[in-house]
């Protein structure tokens, strides 16, 4: 066991992979020499790869070894691989955004803003992520790149719009990976992939450099095999970015020495109603083994999660629409097939509906914040099911048939429309495909999440499976 | 009665300069349906003058 309690790190995770490399066991060029092959021999099962910067990548290595050799401090994550999601930018390549259309852009100037921080923590990028058409859909069923596949089950999907960087994590190609989540584009491929997901409080890590969706809910947070990962790479992130207008200026509440504190103080409840109703069966499992280890009996119902689901679509479709008019009235048959058509819709949305929803959106965010007085953390599962074929077009939830693409995030998006802190953590299920649940804390309150977490760690609860052997 | 939107579907697809074909029309009009019926949860929520939406907008200052 590690100092915090939880299991000792596999040996290619982030934290244990630092280790080894700065007490000079394997060099930071071996290291990444290692992944790009791996990448190179794997990536075609998954499809979680679009780009490979291995030249890139092979420069920052051998420049951390010569920092090694010459005795200087490292930075906490040198020479620790990782790999970003296709809307971030990334100097002197096209940030495509899952699109066609946006390949004839000029490449980009600099780093986004994360790609720079974990950069200067020691991380080294080797390549850029599959994902759902300018973040547009829970699947990652991408027509231009091919479908991102579960490395659990490659017949399936791996959730989207972050599927590259959930099922890149997954398959141990990488410890670590940035995705974004507008409505649950991180907490569903976390679920579907059976690893761990951070959306952040809104407005807590800096956007600048990453491609929008819709400007008044994206976030952007990492994915990890392991919490310490995790939490690590996610205090490494944070801090405050003026340039970024929706970042706010709070300094870095960091969270990683919080998952040795465990649980007492905090009360935790299981969200009930709208959330109950649209899960399955398995989803409902991974959620009373979480409270059953917490002891949780409490359940809650928020006012309002249904409208406040809808208050997301709304927005969601108005402002992503808006973003891609000229492109989708000039440019129609280079979008994705499969979101265009629901892209041109939210075109069209009156304007007193889109209004409206964020005024819904307001009321909504203050009901549920006076369910916080007597409850520090809620819990509920992060996907309906687990990870149904690539292809679906219909699933069934408790009886209900739904359309599978955007209904993946009903449990995620009332939850990302007030912008709350949401730790999607896997629950393994005996003979079932991977599901996590949502740890969702108080606006701010990360480290909540966290230690819950690790509790649940510790119980033997959350685990991320290992990848099927080849 | 339940409203029919496809007049307003075409009417805005037409202000908007998109010219769709049929199988596409009724795709987005589709779209719009299943958005409208989730709207439907919400536009006749109560709401008082002071519910206003969360502003983000910041004055710009010249450096």
């Amino acid at each position: 066991m590690s100092a915090t309690g939880l299991p000792m790190a596999p040996p290619s995770g982030a934290v244990a992979l630092a280790k080894r490399i700065r007490e000079r066991e394997v060099t930071a060029r071996a290291t990444i020499e290692h992944t790009l092959a791996d990448i190179q021999g794997r990536n075609p099962r998954s499809n979680a790869f679009t780009l490979v910067t291995g030249e890139r990548a092979l420069a920052q290595a051998d420049q951390i070894d010569g920092a090694i050799a010459r005795g200087e401090a490292l930075a906490p994550l040198a020479g620790v691989p990782f790999a970003v999601k296709n809307l971030f930018d990334i100097a002197g390549e096209v940030t495509v955004a899952g699109s066609r259309v946006n390949r004839s852009l000029p490449p980009a100037a600099a780093d986004a803003v994360l790609v720079e921080r974990l950069t200067q923590a020691g991380a080294v990028l080797v390549g850029a992520l599959n994902m759902d058409e300018y973040a547009y859909g829970f699947s990652t069923e991408n027509s231009h790149d091919g479908p991102a596949r579960n490395p659990h089950d490659r017949r399936c999907i791996a959730g989207g719009s972050s599927g590259g960087s959930a099922a890149a994590v997954a398959d141990e190609l990488v410890p670590l990976t940035l995705g974004t989540d507008t409505n649950g584009s991180i907490r569903v491929p976390s679920s579907l992939c059976g690893v761990f997901g951070l959306k952040p409080t809104y407005g807590r890590l800096s956007r600048r450099g990453s491609f929008p969706f819709v400007t008044s809910l994206d976030h952007v947070g990492p994915i990890a095999r392991t919490l310490e990962d995790l939490a690590l790479c996610y205090d490494l992130l944070q801090g405050p970015d003026p340039l970024d207008p929706a970042c706010a200026s709070r300094p870095a509440e960091a969270v990683s020495d919080a998952l040795a504190l465990g649980i007492d103080g905090l009360r935790i409840a299981r969200l009930d109603g709208y959330f109950e109703a649209f899960s399955g069966p398995v989803a409902r499992e991974a959620v009373s083994l979480a409270c059953q280890a917490l002891n949780v009996s409490r359940r809650v119902e928020w006012p309002m999660a249904a409208p406040g689901r809808a208050a997301a679509f709304i927005i969601t479709g108005a402002e992503g629409g808006a973003l891609h008019l000229a492109n989708l009235r000039e440019r129609y048959d280079e979008f994705e097939p499969l979101s265009r058509d629901r892209f041109i819709a939210g075109c069209l949305t009156p304007a007193a509906w889109y209004q409206r929803a964020q005024r819904v959106r307001a009321v909504y965010a203050r009901e549920v914040a006076a369910t916080f007085r007597d409850t520090d953390i809620f819990l509920t599962a992060a996907t309906p099911t687990t990870a149904h074929p690539i292809g679906t077009e219909t699933i069934d939830i408790n009886g209900q048939a739904m359309p599978a693409r955007p209904s993946m995030g009903v449990l995620t998006q009332p939850v990302s429309c007030i912008g709350l802190p949401v730790l999607a953590a896997p629950v393994p299920i005996a003979g079932q495909l991977p599901i996590a649940i949502q740890i969702i804390a108080a606006p701010w309150r990360e480290r909540d999440a966290f230690r819950v977490a690790a509790a649940l760690i510790r119980a033997g609860v959350c685990l991320a499976p290992s990848r099927p052997a080849d | 009665m339940k409203p029919d939107p496809s007049a307003y579907v075409d009417a805005a697809l037409a202000l908007h300069g998109f010219e769709l074909t049929p199988a596409a029309r009724a795709a987005v009009l589709q779209n719009f349906e299943r958005s409208a019926a989730l709207a439907a949860a919400f536009l006749d929520w109560p709401l008082g003058p002071e519910d206003e939406m969360a502003p983000v907008f910041t004055p710009v200052t010249s450096a």
